[in-house]
């Protein structure tokens, strides 16, 4: 059969893969905290050609044709960390975080990149919220979009509660109802302005995880991230780092329409190219089906 | 699977019932003591197309696998309790709230313990409507027809031939038309409540609040200590007064304009996965 066949239908999965991740961030355009997925696409392993007989026969008299790639896939999403913008709900339970944390020696690109004299790439470290899912297992999200739920806990839209910085959930006395929170962090009752305290007597502050290389982050779904087991759990911010909670704000998503939708035609118009190239295929098979050694 | 098509799909659905929610608000853009309500949304599982060890190529920046989303769908509605206009009616049975608290009232029904059904509200156009038992007494309602209560849990009643005024910390007081120089006794003081945990409220229709069933009102809802909280300025009751809703046109127009824009780009990649699938389709012409 011809190869060139199988490389097509390659290129037709890939861009297939392409316009899936670009239709769902098109999907998540108005999905605080969404951030935005790129494709990255690898060739196939590269194989070396060559020619059928000619020499004596021996595989090192055989003569070289050349390099050749057989395919393509998508091989990973990794996903832009760039801060949306801000819009103001002003509800008290909303929160955005502003985040640009510096690295000393690295001068970070527009998408969170620094690649080193050396050549060795450098991202720029994340802040994101914390909470505890059901299991009670830490997960990152930078949708600030919580309530308060009925026992006082400060949640997320499907129940994951939002901790503190002792890496405990938050929970409010009945008796608090309006909360704010300071820049740094610190949660108030709005209506006595005295810091709220936590069981062990202690104020409040609202965990703000440094997720040190954000690319290790891993999608769940809900807005919310995970680390793959055996990473450390991450620490909190640190106060110089340039990060900053803002109240009654919602962090937009990082995705932008107008790019968004060139990608989606490119991705659409290659899956057609690839389309293309199986209908020629097809035809050089007909040909030499139907037609080769005809009398 | 064609992801992008079934994405799509989800997402304008959920659009959908946002600008249900938008149209709603705008709906009752001038509804008495209406409060606005917010949607917001949230990206649908991910699943992971699993990729084995030898995918960990040199350069790769992500752990192993490949996510794919599937579309957007509706997170929280949230209530936003912000304060509405106030609108000066002159009608002495119209009250409006100047800050965070709601009336209680008690309503025309049973629950299923056979008590009265209770519920909440920020419309403060109330009416006079004679006691059924006493027809010379006036009670204070609701223009529903459900009563208003006081602070001890009943009617508040006028007494026939009497004028009323309620002051800023809701205490109803009625004077004797025919005697000009007659003191006004107190009749009653307005019954409000404080939500502490606003997003448990549930709409029941007709501008009320409810709790959702099995939900006890303890720890939702908080009675207020009217005089102790108007002397520190949280509130105060303003008779002749009606709260507008708290809806800003403008603000739920860009919403409107806005999820209008996300439905088309999303129906522009329901066309694009169309094409795809008829490519596919015309593989073989």
């Amino acid at each position: 059969m011809l190869r060139g066949l199988y490389t097509a239908t390659a290129g037709l999965i890939a861009n297939q893969r392409r316009h899936d991740t670009v239709s769902n961030n098109i999907a998540n355009i108005n999905t605080p905290g969404y951030k935005a997925k790129t494709t990255v696409t690898r060739s196939f392993p590269e194989m070396l050609i060559t020619m059928v007989g000619g020499g004596d026969g021996s595989n090192d008299q055989r003569l070289k044709i050349g390099r050749l790639h057989t395919g393509v896939f998508a091989e990973e999403a990794p996903s832009l960390f760039k801060s949306g913008s801000l819009i103001e709900t002003r509800n008290m339970s909303d929160f955005a975080i502003v985040s640009d944390i510096q690295v000393p020696g690295a001068r970070f690109d527009e998408s969170g990149k620094y690649v080193t004299p050396e050549g060795e790439s450098v991202f720029q470290p994340q802040a994101m919220f914390a909470v505890n899912n059901e299991n009670d297992e830490e997960r990152y999200t930078r949708n600030g979009n919580f309530i308060i739920n009925a026992a006082g806990e400060l949640v997320t839209s499907d129940g994951h509660r939002v901790l503190d910085a002792q890496r405990n959930p938050i929970q409010l006395d009945p008796g608090i109802s309006e909360i704010r929170v300071g820049e740094g962090g610190t949660v108030y009752d709005a209506l006595t302005n005295e810091a709220v305290v936590g069981p062990n007597g202690q104020p409040v502050n609202l965990f703000i995880a440094r997720i040190e290389n954000p690319n290790q982050l891993i999608r769940e779904g809900n807005g919310n991230f995970r680390l793959n087991e055996g990473n450390d759990l991450p620490p909190a911010i640190n106060p110089e780092d340039n990060v900053q909670v803002l109240q009654g704000f919602l962090e937009q998503s990082n995705v932008d329409a107008a790019q968004s939708m060139v990608e989606l035609m490119a991705a659409q118009r290659a899956y057609e190219t690839n389309q293309r190239m199986v209908q020629f295929y097809d035809r050089s098979l007909e040909k030499a089906v139907n037609e080769v050694g005809r009398v | 699977m064609n992801r992008s098509l079934i994405g799509a799909t989800t997402t304008m659905q959920s659009i959908q019932q946002k600008m249900d929610v938008i149209s709603n608000n705008l709906s009752n853009l001038n509804t008495v003591g209406y409060k606005r309500r917010g949607a917001t949304f949230q990206d649908v599982l991910t699943s992971v197309y699993q990729q084995t060890q030898p995918f960990n190529k040199e350069g790769r920046m992500t752990p192993l696998g490949f996510p794919q989303g599937m579309g957007a769908k509706l997170g929280a509605i949230e209530l936003s309790l912000e304060q509405g206009v106030l609108q000066n009616t002159n009608l002495p049975s119209d009250v409006a709230i100047d800050g965070t608290g709601l009336f209680e009232i008690e309503r025309n029904a049973l629950d299923n313990e056979g008590n009265p059904q209770i519920a909440w509200t920020r419309d403060g156009s109330f009416q006079l409507v004679p006691d059924r038992n006493d027809p010379n007494q006036l009670i204070l309602m609701t223009k529903m027809g459900d009563i208003v209560r006081s602070a001890t849990d009943e009617p508040i009643r006028i007494p026939p031939n009497h004028a009323f005024t309620i002051d800023e910390r809701g205490r109803v007081l009625a004077k004797d038309k025919a005697q000009s120089d007659a003191q006004p006794i107190q009749v009653g003081q307005l019954k409000l409540v404080r939500p502490i945990r606003p997003q448990m409220l549930s709409s029941i229709g007709n501008n009320l609040f409810g709790l959702p069933q099995g939900l006890a009102v303890d720890g939702i809802l908080e009675n207020m200590d009217l005089a102790a909280d108007n002397e520190n300025g949280r509130i105060a009751i303003r008779q002749g007064y009606l709260e507008g809703s708290n809806v800003n046109i403008a603000e739920e127009m860009v919403e409107l304009v806005n999820a209008q824009r996300a439905y088309s780009l999303n129906s522009r990649v329901l066309s694009s996965s169309d094409t795809l699938m008829d490519l596919t389709n015309n593989l073989r012409t």
